[in-house]
């Protein structure tokens, strides 16, 4: 007993598809990719699951591991394809950290 | 994309931020990527909130309910359903991702079946919608294959031990609906009344449909 119950109680009853809205962001960004025929959904699946058995060093809670593991795995599929790369991402990942560093709060936070 | 949820205001007592809250370091990647495949034309954004909007608020375990309550009262569906899953669930028009190659496993009292995805997460999206979080757990992954037994009674199903469990392990090409049975004394109630009974956790084999009141 213990930690499966205390996951079923939390969010069984007043269910909501998605805890935290980047979760559902990746998730759509994902099937949108897929639709575009930019990978088969399998492909997605497969990169999935390999990545939650690279992430597992911890047991993993479905919620914000979860779909971390899914991120990584969405960013290899796409620096796979040649469509993204690492610095790229970073660097883009920076300008959005450096926005939010330095927009005045109550501003929208805007990247170049 | 919103950027409302990210400029919430961040007065500390302790300390005085004057810029935005900074986002969680996952929260940052996503952006990345969006940004970068936004720019790239390969997505756009109005597809993506559709998206969201869709799972968020359209597609859910009622639509399977519906799959089940029919079940229950036509005998000739219940065969289609057993036969060819897919095609009897497109009979209500619950189509698309996930949908495909779909089988729907019976319950009796002999047998109950219980449904997971050992590898990561698939899931019949159109007639469940998204997978809830336990669904995703390493616990519930792990775990339900090796015990399911002892999973069940976690979720706080005692089942007869002349019962026995089946597991079915989703994967990309096969996705599973359990149809649980119908509750006794039900044989009054119309299809909507029905459909009402019909938990999601009773068709993934983690639950029982609810008693009529």
């Amino acid at each position: 007993m213990g930690k499966l119950l205390n996951m079923i109680n939390q969010n069984d009853f007043y269910f909501k598809s998605f805890e935290k809205p980047w979760h559902s962001q990746i998730f759509a960004i994902t099937v949108s990719l897929s639709e575009n025929k930019v990978f088969e959904w399998s492909e997605f699946s497969k990169a999935l699951a390999d990545q939650i058995k690279i992430d597992k060093t911890e047991k993993q809670n479905g919620s914000d591991d979860y779909f971390f593991s899914w991120i990584k795995a969405l960013e290899n599929l796409i620096i796979k394809k040649d469509i993204v790369d690492q610095s790229n991402l970073n660097m883009t990942k920076q300008k959005w950290k450096d926005a939010f560093l330095t927009t005045p709060h109550g501003h929208p936070v805007k990247i170049n | 994309m919103s950027d409302k949820k990210n400029v919430e205001h961040n007065h500390d007592k302790h300390h005085h931020h004057y810029h935005s809250l900074l986002p969680e370091e996952p929260e940052l990647r996503v952006k990345a990527i969006e940004t970068l495949l936004l720019n790239k034309g390969i997505i756009n954004s109005d597809t993506v909130n559709e998206l969201i909007d869709t799972y968020e608020n359209k597609i859910g375990p009622r639509n399977g309910a519906k799959v089940v309550a029919k079940a229950w009262v036509d005998p000739e569906y219940k065969k289609r359903l057993l036969k060819n899953a897919t095609r009897a669930i497109e009979e209500l028009s619950y189509t698309g991702r996930q949908g495909e190659h779909m089988v729907v496993v019976e319950n009796t009292p002999e047998v109950h079946n219980v449904v997971v995805c050992t590898l990561c997460s698939c899931y019949p999206w159109p007639v469940l919608g998204i997978p809830p979080t336990w669904y995703k757990s390493d616990e519930y992954r792990s775990r339900t294959v090796r015990e399911p037994r002892k999973v069940l009674q976690e979720f706080g199903l005692e089942l007869d031990l002349n019962t026995q469990i089946k597991v079915w392990d989703s994967t990309s090409e096969m996705r599973y609906l359990v149809l649980p049975m119908r509750p006794v004394g039900t044989e009054y109630l119309s299809e909507n009344e029905l459909e009402s009974l019909v938990t999601r956790n009773s068709m993934i084999g983690t639950g029982l449909p609810e008693m009529p009141k």
